[in-house]
């Protein structure tokens, strides 16, 4: 445990120092004022000549805002695990530290833990920017956010792990483009799904591939006062549960058999 | 028990063979120097060693262990050749590190890093960053962190590259304090002086196998030096 602490605080510094982290910064603090602005604004809508419920029109823009917003700090974890590990691999830094006697696999954790530490600084600030501006400005419920952002914290989890197993294999590139396209796919599947029964490759994606649009989706239903999205939460959870231990062992195993340099 | 033993090891990339068939034992307290050309296959043997990769065929064993079992690790001191280190990191800030990793705790990691310092002679530097060192200084960090608590195996990969003529007389003496303690040694090197002046033992690798080996008093024939002995056994 304590190496995984020492090596965790190497991996978060790491992390952090990375170039991209700065544009996620920019990116994370626009995304609150945005939500500042759109929440702060007295929208004169009529339709058919009737203003419509503001309640209802607050709710559906806070759960698209909300959804998307988690789904980015899900791939921000994705892309940032795509060559988290690798790179202290292919620069050697990573031998110094396996000399030691210190298990591969806490190794790989402690990699895992530092890109998650970033996804989830910056998920805190506009997760929890665009909770409270909802809740405060929008009068929308805390509790369907709060579990929202738990399903984007085992979702980021997920992609993260799969996506530093990925690239234990594959370059960098083509992991990135893995981690873009595979979530587009799933985001995807679930959304057609309701539609489209599940039927085809999509509904194979959504019955059975990592839920991160739908746990997010299903949290935040409360918000929506003229629609009901189907679906098992419990049974939802317990999947995406499953998939972050599996996503966890992939890469714990595909760590133990990577040979490294000198 | 044996500190180090490659049994008929075999390790292939593909239809090559880095290792083919190679035996090799240290025991503690000894020095064996491993020797050869570019590409003989000395980083591949140390590689196998610290477990950072998996023979075809054969057996490998570090302390009694397999390689990959992390216990095996605990007490080996390594520099690599190709040493990477943080740069942001301040010279005491990556010891207490290493120290940490190497599952010293408190005072007794504060002793070792402190300890480890002083040794190489960076007492003054140690509050510095590493990536304000000059290329000496670092290899000195890198002999610090391989020095780290007492070592009961010090592997080294050209332990003295880098270093002025100053540097490699202090590396030549922390090799020889450490083996004076008891601590086996490991050296991975084209510099025959050294090997010839830090090591009792020395096998010379050629083409994935053991050209030669043994204790140098039996391998340097009287009035011949190593690398005499070095050239008969690669051109042999």
């Amino acid at each position: 445990m304590k190496g995984f602490a020492l090596l965790f605080g190497e991996a978060l510094a790491d992390a952090i120092r990375r170039r991209i982290v700065s544009g996620v910064a920019i990116a994370a603090l626009l995304s609150v004022l945005m939500l500042d602005s759109c929440t702060s604004c007295s929208p004169s809508i009529t339709v058919n000549g009737q203003p419509p419920d503001l309640g209802e029109l607050m709710g559906a823009a806070g759960f698209g805002a909300f959804l998307v917003l988690g789904l980015w700090v899900i791939a921000l974890a994705g892309v940032l695990a795509a060559d988290h590990l690798r790179s202290a691999l292919e620069d050697g830094s990573a031998t110094l530290a396996l000399a030691r006697p210190v298990p591969r696999e806490v190794f790989a954790l402690a990699r895992l833990a530092g890109v998650l530490g970033v996804a989830a600084g910056a998920g805190g600030l506009v997760l929890g920017a665009a909770a409270l501006l909802l809740a405060k400005r929008s009068h929308l419920p805390l509790p369907p956010a709060l579990l929202a952002a738990g399903a984007c914290a085992l979702g980021a989890l997920v992609v993260g792990a799969l996506a530093m197993a990925a690239s234990l294999v594959l370059p960098r590139v083509a992991t990135i483009l893995l981690v873009l396209g595979g979530m587009g796919l799933l985001t995807l599947a679930n959304g057609v799904a309701p539609i489209g029964e599940g039927a085809g490759w999509l509904g194979v994606l959504d019955r059975f591939g990592p839920p991160l649009a739908s746990t997010m989706a299903l949290a935040l239903e409360p918000w929506l006062t003229s629609v009901t999205i189907a679906g098992d939460g419990i049974r939802l959870a317990a999947r995406l549960v499953a998939w972050a231990i599996g996503a966890l062992f992939a890469l714990a195993y595909g760590f133990r058999r990577v040979e490294l340099g000198p | 028990m044996v500190t180090l033993e490659l049994v008929s090891v075999v390790k292939r990339y593909g239809a090559r063979a880095a290792l083919d068939g190679v035996n090799l034992r240290l025991e503690p307290g000894a020095g064996l120097g491993l020797l050869g050309p570019n590409g003989a296959g000395k980083t591949t043997a140390l590689r196998l060693l610290l477990g950072f990769a998996r023979p075809t065929s054969g057996g490998v064993a570090l302390r009694g262990r397999d390689p990959s079992d992390p216990e095996a690790r605990r007490g080996v001191g390594y520099l690599p050749e190709r040493l990477v280190l943080p740069e942001r990191a301040s010279v005491r800030g990556f010891l207490a590190l290493q120290a940490g990793l190497a599952g010293l705790d408190g005072e007794e990691r504060s002793a070792a890093v402190a300890t480890a310092i002083e040794t190489v002679g960076l007492a003054e530097r140690a509050s510095d960053r590493i990536g304000a060192l000059s290329k000496g200084l670092r290899q000195r960090v890198g002999f610090a962190n391989a020095l780290l608590g007492r070592p009961e195996l010090l592997v080294l990969d050209e332990p003295t590259s880098g270093l002025d003529p100053l540097g490699v007389r202090d590396a030549r003496g922390w090799i020889l304090a450490a083996r004076e303690r008891g601590c086996a040694v490991l050296v991975s090197s084209h510099v025959l002086s050294e090997v010839e002046r830090t090591c009792d033992h020395v096998a010379i690798l050629d083409a994935g196998r053991v050209a030669a080996g043994g204790a140098l008093g039996d391998l340097v024939a009287p009035g011949e030096t190593l690398e005499d002995a070095f050239v008969r056994a690669v051109r042999a």
